[in-house]
């Protein structure tokens, strides 16, 4: 291994001095083979921050403490760090003379080494599983009118991607939002909701319309209320978290569950025809008829 | 956009993606400055996609993009001290375009790769990746010096990279690119 792997390997973690950038640049001008291998190194390097940022797995901090006593790879490490002159690092435990280990001691040494190991492989097989399962884009940002999100909600902009699980809270204006499906939302402020997938999102509160086209039909939208499958069509629906909504169909069926706690009776799918409209208040629990409006349609 | 464009791209970008996140990485390794060209990359994307020849590799010609928001980046950011000149990125963009053709391949041997690491080189890649520790963290949590941690990772990348060829046997394609 040569000095330019070194620096290459460092240079990604974006912990090289000026001195080091300067010299590894000469070397990658100089040496095609250095630039493949900066090239191969930071597509691996690229491909685990993805992992590292989903954040999805549970902490295992035990496992490096364990496997830190247990590798005898990493001991042989310490021993010729404490031989050299440097400062030593190796803790009293480690340098103190070894004793002749019982079988006691020996039968626990082997199992913690076994518990270890199996966290470890585990932990490795997780990330190589998370490697393939990365965030999934599922939508896109098309329009914009005058629109103000929430400092939470990362910056979004017409034309950028989102992705499922991604909370998206619009304070001011208007936004469209093109699933992958084909279906789209128009959002008005305020409204805040989560992107499930391709084909349905987690309305928290706020009101938006849908347009879908058959090929998303079954296009859901969730609420704490109720669930709202759409069988190809355009409605807008106002929610008013744990309070009340308001269904308008302008074209084609909804299909409206509501959610269970309140009770059998009502725990029947409910279709709603185009030009009709629906409303549902918690106090009353129970979905009732409302006067259609035209004018509740928002335009796209 | 029309929905069947924006479905049409959202499937390009997501096949795209680990390359263009890759290739943004390599030339700005501080991780925010890397995601925020990544997201300008996927607006400048979406914007030019009606002039996408479908005939072309969708990631060849999204890295060409992605190379000329880097270096706009620098400029603005004033970040080009000490990084690379504008030739070697061309090189890199280059490798990324051949790279991108059989990305699917490497990453498929990476995982596989990442599953045959034992011993320094799966601790000291599970503690850099996955608890996101940075050199000088994990020299403290094992005991080691900055230097000692600094060749552990660079031996790790090298066996994975290594372990990678043998499975997808690429490095000659970068070769026979120059």
């Amino acid at each position: 291994m040569n000095e330019t792997h070194v620096w290459i390997s460092a240079y990604l973690d974006d912990e090289l001095t000026d001195d080091e950038r300067r010299q590894l640049g000469r070397a990658l001008a100089a040496d095609p083979a250095a630039l493949d291998q900066l090239v191969y190194d930071g597509f691996i390097h690229s491909q685990l921050l993805d992992w590292m940022d989903q954040g999805r797995v549970p902490d295992q901090a035990n496992v490096e403490a364990v496997t830190a006593a247990a590798d005898p790879e990493e001991q042989a490490i310490r021993q010729r760090q404490s031989n050299n002159s440097a400062p030593s690092k190796v803790p009293l435990a480690v340098q103190a003379p070894r004793r002749t280990m019982t079988a006691k001691r020996s039968r626990m040494r082997f199992v913690g080494v076994l518990a270890a190991s199996i966290l470890v492989a585990a932990s490795i097989s997780l990330l190589a599983y998370m490697i393939v399962t990365r965030p999934v884009i599922v939508a896109q940002l098309t329009q914009s009118t005058g629109s103000r999100w929430d400092s939470a909600t990362s910056q979004i902009s017409v034309g950028s991607l989102l992705h499922d699980g991604q909370e998206l809270k619009l304070l001011q204006g208007s936004a469209l939002v093109t699933f992958s499906s084909g279906a789209q939302l128009l959002l008005e402020a305020p409204v805040s909701l989560r992107l499930d997938s391709p084909m349905a999102v987690h309305l928290h509160d706020g009101r938006i319309a849908a347009k879908v086209p058959t090929t998303a039909r079954d296009f859901t939208v969730i609420s704490s209320l109720a669930r709202f499958v759409d069988l190809g069509t355009a409605f807008t629906l106002k929610l008013a978290a744990e309070k009340s909504f308001e269904l308008h169909v302008f074209e084609g069926l909804v299909e409206l569950q509501l959610d269970e706690r309140f009770g059998e009776a009502v725990n029947q799918p409910l279709r709603v025809a185009e030009v009709h409209a629906v409303t549902f208040d918690i106090e009353s629990g129970d979905v009732a008829k409302l006067e259609f409006e035209e004018g509740k349609q928002m335009p796209f | 956009m029309h929905p069947q464009q924006a479905e049409q791209f959202a499937a390009l970008w997501t096949a795209a993606h680990p390359t263009i996140a890759a290739f943004i990485r390599t030339l700005i390794t501080d991780y925010q400055q890397a995601d925020e060209v990544l997201q300008r990359v996927a607006v400048t994307l979406v914007r030019k996609f009606d002039q996408y020849d479908q005939s072309r590799s969708f990631a060849a010609w999204a890295v060409g993009f992605a190379k000329y928001e880097v270096l706009y980046y620098r400029r603005e950011k004033a970040i080009d001290k000490h990084r690379f000149g504008d030739d070697i990125v061309d090189q890199i963009a280059i490798r990324y375009e051949v790279l991108a053709e059989e990305v699917d391949p490497v990453r498929e041997a990476l995982a596989q790769c990442l599953e045959q690491l034992n011993g320094r080189s799966k601790r000291v890649i599970d503690l850099r990746y996955r608890r996101g520790m940075r050199s000088n963290v994990i020299a403290d949590e094992l005991m080691l010096s900055s230097g000692a941690v600094r060749m552990l990772l660079c031996r790790a990348r090298q066996s994975l990279r290594r372990c990678i060829e043998r499975r997808a046997g690429r490095l000659e394609r970068f070769a026979s690119s120059q």
